[in-house]
């Protein structure tokens, strides 16, 4: 006996009623399908793509195979209130495409820029409220008056980005560490600020979104310019 | 029918070869027929079956160089394609906020706008009698009924004894049969 009598031998003695339905696949397939399936792939691969979108909202004609990139952009639009830049459906795939392939490293630049960004937040602060000590507790000679006297000479001259210019990240990092920051923390969240976060949908639907993101982020550097600083 | 070389040799050449994408571009010509179909059964829909095939492929592409051949690439594939499936399952219903236990009522819809469906047709009302099935039963229906896989070899792709598969078989054709008569 071979596998399908077997089989149909195995069905027949659980149910008469279903071994007897014809053995016949009602699905239509679009003509040619399968030979084009390995040429799409293969020019997906080679175009960098992550994975296929799963647009379910595109319905593919039954007699179609599937289309090409411009059997997909000479499809029938109806035409959106809101304006678009011209040509920008035409031009955005290879804008994807070029996002994909481009590294998403965040420099030690960047970084640096960052770390000033954060930090002119705290120093901001600070010397809102050196003036203002210097202003009303004078009488009571805890004022620090070095700092005092640069932060009078800042606002005077008004050099406040100079000044931030001029601070390497290590001093930022430094005088984090000294006034109780944590600086790995300060520094994702500065990051998470400029990179792009997930939708939220994302996290829904992929569970990996989360670690996806935070391998996107490059902690590892992060780990490596801060190490470098405290020891 | 064209011949193809054996699994084993087209992953030899895959891994070891300068060109890639010519053992690779064989693997997906010597498998994708059936890998397509496990695939449409499950989600029906034909965009969504290729999608996931693609998908599939691509995957299967990034993963090669580290499949470490423990089991057979046909095995290998129908696994990514069954849990491919599932995940895309699950997520149209997190999308539908429908249950995750067994409504698959949009995938009967989806059934009905197929082109030719014709509820009075025996050859469809399988297919409807098919998708109201769990979706473990369902795949181990249809791999054993379409594909006349052993169940040996399902063991291994759903990693589940074969006296489980066995009574899900059993399970999944009563209710058939049940739906056949009752609708």
């Amino acid at each position: 006996m071979n596998r399908a009598q077997e089989i149909h031998t195995e069905l027949n003695a659980i149910s008469h009623t279903v071994a007897a339905i014809p053995f016949n696949n009602p699905y239509a397939l679009p003509k040619g399908y399968f030979n084009g399936m390995a040429e799409a792939v293969m020019g997906k691969i080679d175009a960098g793509q992550q994975t296929v979108s799963l647009n379910n909202d595109f319905k593919q004609s039954a007699n179609q195979g599937i289309p090409s990139h411009d059997e997909l952009m000479s499809l029938p639009t109806t035409s959106p209130n809101f304006e678009i830049p011209e040509n920008y459906f035409v031009n955005n795939p290879e804008v994807i495409i070029h996002r994909i392939h481009s590294d998403k490293k965040t420099s030690p630049i960047y970084i640096g820029i960052i770390f000033k960004l954060s930090v002119a937040a705290i120093c901001t602060g600070l010397l809102g409220w050196l003036i203002f000590m210097g202003l009303n507790n004078s009488s009571t000679g805890t004022i620090p008056t070095h700092e005092l006297t640069e932060a009078a000479r800042i606002v005077k001259t008004n050099s406040f980005e100079k000044e931030m210019d001029a601070l390497d990240d290590n001093e930022i990092i430094s005088y984090l560490n000294a006034s109780g920051h944590d600086v790995k923390t300060a520094i994702v969240a500065s990051l998470t600020v400029e990179n792009n976060l997930p939708a939220p949908e994302e996290y829904i639907f992929d569970e990996k979104t989360l670690d996806n993101y935070l391998h996107a982020v490059n902690i590892s550097e992060i780990n490596y310019l801060h190490q470098s600083t405290i020891y | 029918m064209a011949l193809f070389p054996d699994d084993n040799d087209l992953v030899f050449q895959f891994k070891n070869g300068i060109n890639k994408e010519i053992p690779f571009t064989q693997i997906i010509k010597k498998h994708q027929e059936k890998l397509y179909w496990h695939i449409r059964r499950m989600v029906v829909n034909h965009e969504d079956a290729n999608d996931i095939l693609q998908n599939l492929f691509i995957k299967v592409w990034k993963g090669l160089d580290q499949f470490r051949e423990d089991s057979q690439l046909y095995t290998w594939l129908y696994r990514i394609a069954t849990n491919e499936c599932i995940s895309f399952l699950e997520r149209q219903k997190k999308r539908l906020s429908i249950s995750l236990d067994d409504d698959n009522s949009f995938l009967t819809e989806k059934l009905q706008a197929e082109k030719h469906f014709d509820a009075n047709k025996l050859e469809w009302k399988l297919q409807l009698a098919i998708q109201q099935l769990p979706e473990k039963q369902k795949i181990v229906f249809c791999f054993r009924y379409y594909e006349e896989m052993p169940y040996e070899k399902m063991s291994e792709i759903l990693q589940t004894s074969q006296g489980a598969l066995k009574a899900s078989y059993h399970h999944a054709v009563k209710k058939i049969e049940n739906f056949m008569l009752n609708n």
